[in-house]
C-alpha cells in the first residue's frame, strides 16, 4: 500500500503507463538553448519552411490595434513613423529660439496616455477600389506604447469602436467595376449594431447570380440596420479569432486599402490550409521552389526580422548607437527628405517624403509620392500621424490618440430618423432555430474544438 | 547555482535565486530562472503549437522579454512572471494569425475533469491512452506546471529514473523525493480538474 493511499497509488501506476505511452516534444539542445538568447542584432531562426508563407511577421506581444498591427502595409508605414521619431529622439531640433529635445518627442509618444486611437482614410485606391473610412477605437482605460509594448502589463479592454468605411470600384477592371458598399457600425456595451448599403456589386459578379439576387440588391439600396445586441459580448463580436463578420468586414476594407489581395480569409472552422510545420514534420520536408528565390527571402526575412527588432529596442529605450545608425540607415533608404519645421507656438511637425521605392514595384503607385508628417504639440506629445498623397487618388492615411469617441456616431439613430428599420439579428437566429450562446454547445470528445471560444486557452 | 548547471536542466529552486532588485545580479537572476525553466517553458510553446521552430521563435521572443521587463519582479515570481509572458506572447501569435491549426491541442474540460477522476480510481486501459483528445489534455496540464515539478515527473515517468537516480540529481534524500513526487502528481492532478 502506498504511503500516500490507495488514490495516489492508482494515480502512480496510472503515470507510468502514460510515461511508457505518451511522447514528449524533444528535449532542447544546447544549441537551441542558446540560440534563444542571441543578442537582438542576430536573426531570429528563419526556417526554409517559412519561404513564401502568407502570414505576415507576427507583431510584437501585443495586440492591441490589431487591424493596424495585421496588415503589412501598415506595419511599414508605422514602423515608419516610428522610424523617424526615434531618430529624432537623438537629435537636438533646432527652433528659432527654443529647442525640443528630440528625446522629449521619443519620449512622449513612448509614455503619452490616451483612451482611444482614431484612424481615417481617404482615397485610398488600390486594387481597382477606391476606399474611404475610418475607425475610433476607445478602450476601457488609458494606456501608453510603453504599457504596449509591456507583455505583462494588463491588456485594456475594447469599450467603444466606431467604423465606417465605403469601397467603390474605380472602373479600372471588370472585377471591381460597379461595386459600391458602405457599412458602418457601432459598437459598446450598451448598443451593437451595424449599418449595411449594398449599393452595387461589380459588373462581372452579376453576370453570373441568380435573378433573385438583384431583387435583394434593391432591398438593400437605402441599407440595412443591423441590430447586434442579440450577439454575444462585445469581445466576440469584436475579435474573436472565428466567424467575426464585423471585424472581418473592417480588416478586408482595411487589407483592400493596404493593396493586398481581397481574398477572404476562408470564413470556415476547419484546418488552416497553410498551417505551420508540425512536430512531425521536418521542416526540410517542404523543399523551396529554388535555392536562389529562398536564400532572398532568407535575406529579406532576416533584414526585415533586423529591422524590427531594431524599432522594438528603440522604442523600449534599450537601443544603442549601433541600432540608432541602422534604422537612420534604413530611414535614409526610405525617404530623400525629412525635416522638422516649427509651425506654431510650441507645435512642431516632422516631414518625411521622396521614398525611394523601386519604381516598377507596386509600393512606387502607392507610397512613392507620399509625404510623411508628425505633429508634436510641447506638452501633449505626439498628437497625429499622417501619409498623404497616397496611391493614385492622392488619398490621405490619418492616425491620432483620442479620448472618447463621439457619440452621434456612436448612436444608430440617425439611421432610424431616416425610417430605416432595425432587423434583429439575434432573434432571427433564434428564430430559425439557432443559438447565440455558445454555452448551448456539447462538445463532443470526437470532434475537434475549433468553434470553441478559446480566448482562455491556458 | 551555475549557469551550466541550470543548463543541464537541473529543477531549479527559485528561493535560492538573488533578490532581482540587487543590481549587481539583477540580470543574471533573470537569465538563471530563465535557464532553469528553459526546457519547461520550451516544452509549453512545443505543445501548444506542435512547432519545435516556432517553440524556438515564442522562446526568443520570451527572451526579448524577458530582458526588457520583470525589473520589479521578485525572484521566486519570476517563473510565474514568465509563464504569465508566455502565454500573453501565444495569445498574440494566434490572434495574428487569425487561427490556429488544427492539430493544435486545445482544452477539454469535460474531459480533463473526467480524466482527473478516472487517473485516481482505476488504471486506465491502453486504448484509451492511445487516443490523441486524452493525451492532449495529459500534455497540456503537464505543461502547466511549474518547472520543478514538471522536471520530476518527466525524470521519473516518462525517462523511468529510479528514486535514487533522481535523489542524487537533486541533491535531496530519496525520502524527500518521494515526497516531491506525491506533491507533483496532485499538482498534475489538480492542474487536470482545474482546465476551463
Amino acid at each position: 500500500m502506498s504511503t500516500y493511499g490507495d488514490k495516489d497509488e492508482m494515480l502512480d501506476r496510472n503515470l507510468r503507463q502514460i510515461g511508457r505511452a505518451l511522447e514528449l516534444p524533444p528535449t532542447p539542445t544546447a544549441a537551441q538553448r542558446a540560440a534563444w538568447t542571441l543578442p537582438p542584432s542576430r536573426p531570429l531562426s528563419i526556417r526554409p519552411s517559412d519561404a513564401g508563407e502568407a502570414d505576415p511577421p507576427a507583431p510584437h506581444a501585443k495586440s492591441k490595434g490589431k487591424w493596424l498591427m495585421q496588415r503589412p502595409r501598415m506595419l511599414a508605414a508605422g514602423a515608419v513613423l516610428a522610424a523617424c521619431a526615434a531618430l529624432f529622439a537623438f537629435f537636438l531640433l533646432p527652433s528659432g529660439n527654443q529647442a525640443i529635445a528630440a528625446s522629449t518627442i521619443f519620449r512622449s509618444l513612448r509614455e503619452a496616455v490616451h483612451r482611444g486611437l482614431a484612424v481615417e482614410l481617404v482615397d485610398i485606391q488600390a486594387e481597382g477600389v477606391i476606399f474611404n473610412g475610418r475607425v475610433q477605437l476607445l478602450f476601457d482605460q488609458p494606456f501608453s506604447l510603453a504599457s504596449l509594448d509591456d507583455p505583462a502589463a494588463a491588456e485594456p479592454e475594447p469599450q467603444a469602436v466606431y467604423a465606417e468605411f465605403r469601397v467603390r470600384g474605380d472602373g479600372s477592371n471588370d472585377e471591381t467595376a460597379g461595386l459600391d458598399v458602405e457599412v458602418s457600425a457601432g459598437l459598446t456595451e450598451q448598443d451593437k449594431w451595424a449599418f449595411v448599403r449594398l449599393s452595387g456589386l461589380p459588373n462581372e459578379v452579376m453576370k453570373d447570380v441568380p435573378p433573385f439576387v438583384p431583387f435583394l440588391l434593391n432591398m438593400t439600396r437605402n441599407g440595412l440596420l443591423l441590430d447586434l445586441n442579440g450577439l454575444e459580448e462585445l469581445e466576440s463580436v469584436l475579435g474573436d479569432d472565428e466567424a467575426d463578420e464585423v471585424s472581418a468586414a473592417v480588416s478586408e476594407a482595411f487589407a483592400l486599402a493596404a493593396g493586398e489581395s481581397t481574398a477572404r480569409p476562408d470564413a470556415g472552422v476547419s484546418a488552416d490550409s497553410a498551417a505551420p510545420a508540425g512536430v512531425d514534420q521536418h521542416p526540410s520536408a517542404a523543399a523551396p521552389a529554388s535555392a536562389d528565390q529562398d536564400q532572398a527571402a532568407s535575406d529579406e526575412q532576416r533584414r526585415a526580422a533586423e529591422i524590427e527588432a531594431a524599432l522594438h529596442e528603440i522604442l523600449s529605450g534599450t537601443a544603442g548607437a549601433e541600432r540608432i545608425a541602422l534604422v537612420a540607415r534604413e530611414l535614409e533608404q526610405l525617404a530623400g527628405k525629412v525635416a522638422v519645421n516649427q509651425v506654431s507656438h510650441r507645435v512642431w511637425e516632422l516631414s518625411a517624403s521622396e521614398f525611394r521605392v523601386d519604381a516598377d514595384s507596386d509600393e512606387a503607385a502607392f507610397i512613392g509620392r507620399a509625404k510623411l508628417t508628425i505633429r508634436y504639440a510641447q506638452g501633449s506629445g505626439i498628437v497625429s500621424a499622417e501619409l498623404a498623397e497616397v496611391g493614385p487618388a492622392n488619398g490621405r492615411i490619418r492616425f491620432g490618440f483620442i479620448d472618447e469617441v463621439d457619440p452621434t456616431l456612436l448612436s444608430r439613430q440617425r439611421f432610424i430618423d431616416r425610417g430605416i428599420v432595425p432587423i434583429d439579428v439575434g432573434g432571427l437566429i433564434t428564430m430559425f432555430g439557432g443559438s447565440t450562446d455558445d454555452s448551448d454547445d456539447k462538445p463532443d470528445p470526437s470532434q475537434t474544438k475549433r468553434d470553441k471560444d478559446d480566448d482562455d486557452d491556458d | 547555482m551555475s549557469l551550466s548547471s541550470a543548463a543541464a536542466g537541473v529543477p531549479f529552486d527559485a528561493g535560492d535565486a538573488p533578490a532581482i532588485d540587487d543590481a549587481s545580479t539583477a540580470p543574471s537572476a533573470m537569465q538563471l530562472v530563465f535557464e532553469a525553466c528553459g526546457a519547461a517553458l520550451h516544452r509549453y510553446f512545443a505543445v501548444r503549437t506542435g512547432d519545435m521552430h516556432l517553440a524556438d521563435d515564442l522562446m526568443q521572443q520570451l527572451w526579448l522579454a524577458a530582458r526588457g521587463g520583470g525589473g520589479a519582479i521578485p525572484a521566486t515570481r519570476l517563473e510565474f512572471w514568465l509563464r504569465a509572458v508566455a502565454k500573453n506572447l501565444l495569445r498574440s501569435h494566434w490572434r495574428a494569425r487569425r487561427r490556429r491549426p488544427e492539430h493544435v491541442p486545445m482544452p477539454d474540460p469535460e474531459l480533463a475533469v473526467e480524466l482527473a477522476g478516472r487517473l485516481v480510481a482505476h488504471e486506465l486501459p491502453a486504448d484509451e491512452l492511445a487516443r490523441r483528445e486524452v493525451r492532449d489534455q495529459l500534455l497540456l496540464a503537464l505543461t502547466e506546471l511549474p518547472a520543478a515539478e514538471q522536471e520530476l515527473l518527466i525524470g521519473c515517468y516518462f525517462e523511468q529514473r529510479s528514486h535514487a537516480e533522481l535523489a542524487g540529481r537533486l541533491g535531496i534524500s530519496e525520502r524527500a523525493v518521494e515526497g516531491r513526487l506525491y506533491r507533483a502528481r496532485q499538482a498534475l492532478r489538480e492542474q487536470l480538474a482545474s482546465v476551463a
